[in-house]
């Protein structure tokens, strides 16, 4: 995937500025560390932009040979010797599915919004009520099963977690801090 | 446990020191119901995970940590290794039967795997490429036993002072593993994970970092949340935005006799001396950080063409193609265990992980593990041992049935994973609010997976950023700033110089042609 790499960049500058700014604060011995890896990291962070805008003015040409052929040449630089390698044209090793990018960014929201409600109910609900929801809602509407795999598999995996967590490990899971006042407002 | 302790001269009885630790850490580990049990366990879940598409190595170490959180230092790290160590024997199922790799180390058993397949001889393919994948995981873990008796005079010369340029030179090998031109990523993501160690408590002023009135961060950032944050979240929500399974490759290349298994596995001896040569590369390929996974495998490719008095048979379904990326590519994992465990500095971005998920269990990788845990190490090696034999022997009876889990769609394993990761993260402090770090560190880790910057540095970062922090503090007390002018912190500063001037300079020349692919 090609992508520019400037805003991870600029995320990273902000964090180690933003830790070292608050560190500033702190007694000398309790900041150290902090100094010692920030400020070298705020460096670091104004190189790779640097590189980034460098990059950005000289792009490096795209190399259109195919995989196999990459393939062939590294095995080449090694041995001394040429081999041709014959996959069959079916082979899926040397593809890459893409999607279209606005269509891509779409799914990234979907599959983050499903995450991010997977958070929000375990807070609210906790996770006895959210994990089979979850898995069901995911398995129908996001992996494309049809209903009653979605409940069959969704249904098993809660089972199988449920068992596994809170009756063999014994692992007191998170009950959701609303759940209690929608029990007893159902009486 | 120290020669001292035991009784014996640490110069004239080190050998019989040695070989009574290296036997008495096998009986106590065949010996042991829990033990073999663990590893029957974990070999089981290793084939599994590395026969299943989108389940990679990493990831699994990475779920796997919350199981492993409460229990003892050695099977703790047994279950993880064997599970480690077996991911890549049944990767090359998939690439074989199919022609989809597993992962990037099963790409070179493809090039020969898939079209013997075509051939009708996907038997004597797979037969060959599980043995010689055992073979190479035995002989991987005799080489790593073989050098603890000769690196061991370099490995004691390393004080606990040094380790703080140990974790920065760790950091900047495994930032160089991502890529050479992504070098300066890979430091900068290393130094935000030592970054996020430094969160919490100071141990030195009581002074409560980056934590103000948030008690739960005073005890620091939880490891497995923020493991589990960077690899595994981001992973199946990439896993979910590509979607799609494979059920479109054709299933007639799976069909095999067991007659035609049995030919492939006396393939491996019938190439014996190609099988050692290449065992031996991939462990040595492995014991270099900054190669990359799949280097060994290619390595080790190349040397069979090399040295065939058929080369132009390559390519074209070749047992031997078949046979020394897969040696090589499970030595690798013997050799990789030996920076990892003695210097702190994983070799692999697999080994980054694993490391992390060590230093959860209480296991400080250093000099300490030659002088103080010798029955530590050799149960490692052990493991590696026996978890490949056990591998090697489950698959060849089984191997028709987990084949069929190369067809499982990737999406369908999406919201099992998350909801396995994110128990995981509550489970192991038993804090709602590290669901909301999940969170916080998904979306910084989903952005790094998404511009193609490399994760693994972030895993040695805060696994040893707290050792690094109190290692500079010790050294400083010691020295002085003398400290950076010791002969041993000049080389370590040295290398850590020589990598970053390379980098730069594979940044800033000239660009054209294709770089060697590197697996991150």
């Amino acid at each position: 995937m090609k992508s520019t790499p400037a805003p991870m960049t600029v995320l990273m500058l902000v964090i180690f500025t933003a830790m070292v700014g608050i560190a500033a604060s702190y007694p000398p011995d309790a900041r150290f560390m902090t100094f010692v890896v920030g400020i070298p990291a705020i460096g670091l962070c104004l190189l790779q932009l640097t590189i980034d805008l460098y990059r950005r003015r000289a792009p490096a040409p795209d190399d259109d040979r195919d995989a196999l052929r990459q393939a062939e040449d590294q095995v080449a630089r090694i041995a001394g010797r040429r081999v041709q390698f014959e996959m069959p044209s079916e082979n899926v090793m040397f593809t890459e599915s893409s999607h279209d990018p606005r269509e891509r960014v779409r799914r990234e929201l979907v599959v983050w919004g499903y995450f991010l409600a997977l958070i929000v109910s375990i807070l609210l609900l906790g996770f006895q009520i959210t994990v089979p929801v979850f898995l069901i809602a995911f398995l129908r509407f996001q992996a494309g099963t049809n209903w009653r795999n979605a409940l069959l598999y969704g249904g098993a995996g809660a089972l199988v977690m449920h068992l596994l967590f809170e009756r063999l490990l014994k692992v007191s899971l998170h009950a959701g801090f609303l759940t209690d006042f929608i029990v007893d407002r159902l009486g | 446990m120290r020669a001292e302790d035991a009784g014996v001269g640490p110069d004239r009885d080190r050998t019989r020191f040695m070989i009574e630790i290296m036997f008495s850490s096998l009986l106590a580990m065949l010996t042991s119901p829990h033990m073999m049990g663990l590893m029957l366990l974990a070999v089981a879940i290793g084939l599994v995970v590395g026969v299943t598409p989108g389940i990679g190595g990493r990831l699994s170490i990475a779920l796997a940590i919350p199981f492993v959180f409460g229990m003892q230092m050695i099977p703790g790290a047994v279950f993880l290794l064997t599970m480690h160590a077996v991911n890549g024997t049944s990767g090359q199922i998939s690439s074989i039967m199919f022609g989809v790799p597993g992962d990037g180390d099963d790409a070179a058993t493809t090039i020969d795997g898939y079209p013997m397949a075509k051939k009708g001889e996907a038997g004597r393919a797979l037969g060959a490429s599980v043995t010689a994948s055992g073979l190479g995981g035995i002989i991987g873990a005799i080489v790593f036993a073989v050098m603890i008796p000769i690196l061991e005079p370099v490995v004691l010369a390393f004080s606990p002072a040094e380790f703080f340029l140990l974790a920065l030179l760790g950091i900047t090998f495994i930032a160089f593993l991502a890529g050479r031109d992504r070098i300066f990523q890979g430091l900068i993501v290393g130094l935000f994970g030592m970054m996020l160690a430094t969160v919490g408590m100071d141990p030195y002023t009581g002074t409560p970092r980056f934590a103000g009135d948030l008690l739960f961060l005073w005890d620091g950032m939880s490891l497995i949340t923020a493991v589990l944050a960077i690899f595994a979240i981001p992973e199946m929500i990439a896993l979910a935005v590509k979607g799609g399974a494979i059920s479109s490759v054709s299933r007639e290349t799976a069909k095999y006799s067991y007659r035609q298994l049995f030919e492939g596995v006396m393939e491996v001896p019938r190439h014996w001396w190609l099988a050692i040569r290449t065992s031996i590369i991939g462990a040595v390929v492995g014991m270099i950080p900054g190669l990359g996974s799949s280097a060994a495998a290619w390595f080790c490719y190349g040397h069979a063409v090399q040295t065939s008095r058929t080369p132009e048979r390559f390519g074209k379904g070749a047992v031997e193609g078949v046979i020394a990326p897969e040696t090589g590519s499970n030595a690798r994992e013997g050799g990789a265990l030996l920076p990892t465990l003695f210097f702190g500095i994983p070799a692999s971005s697999g080994m980054a992980v694993l490391m992390g998920a060590f230093l959860i269990l209480g296991i400080q990788p250093g000099p300490a593990m030659i002088t103080e845990r010798l029955d530590l190490v050799w149960t490692l090696i052990w493991a590696l041992v026996v978890g490949n034999l056990i591998a090697v022997t489950f698959l060849l009876f089984i191997m028709r049935w987990v084949a069929l889990l190369t067809f499982v769609n990737g999406a369908m394993l999406v919201p099992f994973i998350v909801v396995m990761a994110v128990i995981g993260s509550y489970v192991s402090e038993g804090q709602w609010q590290n669901l909301v770090v999940l969170v916080v560190l998904s979306a910084i880790g989903y952005g790094l997976l998404r511009f193609n910057w490399p994760r693994a540095p972030f895993v040695i970062g805060l696994v040893l950023g707290k050792i690094a922090e109190e290692s500079l503090h010790k050294a400083l007390g010691l020295w002085g700033r003398d400290f950076f002018l010791r002969p041993l912190s000049l080389v370590l500063i040295g290398l850590i110089a020589i990598t970053i001037a390379y980098a730069v300079y594979q940044n800033l020349r000239p660009r054209g042609g294709a770089q060697q692919p590197v697996a991150p």
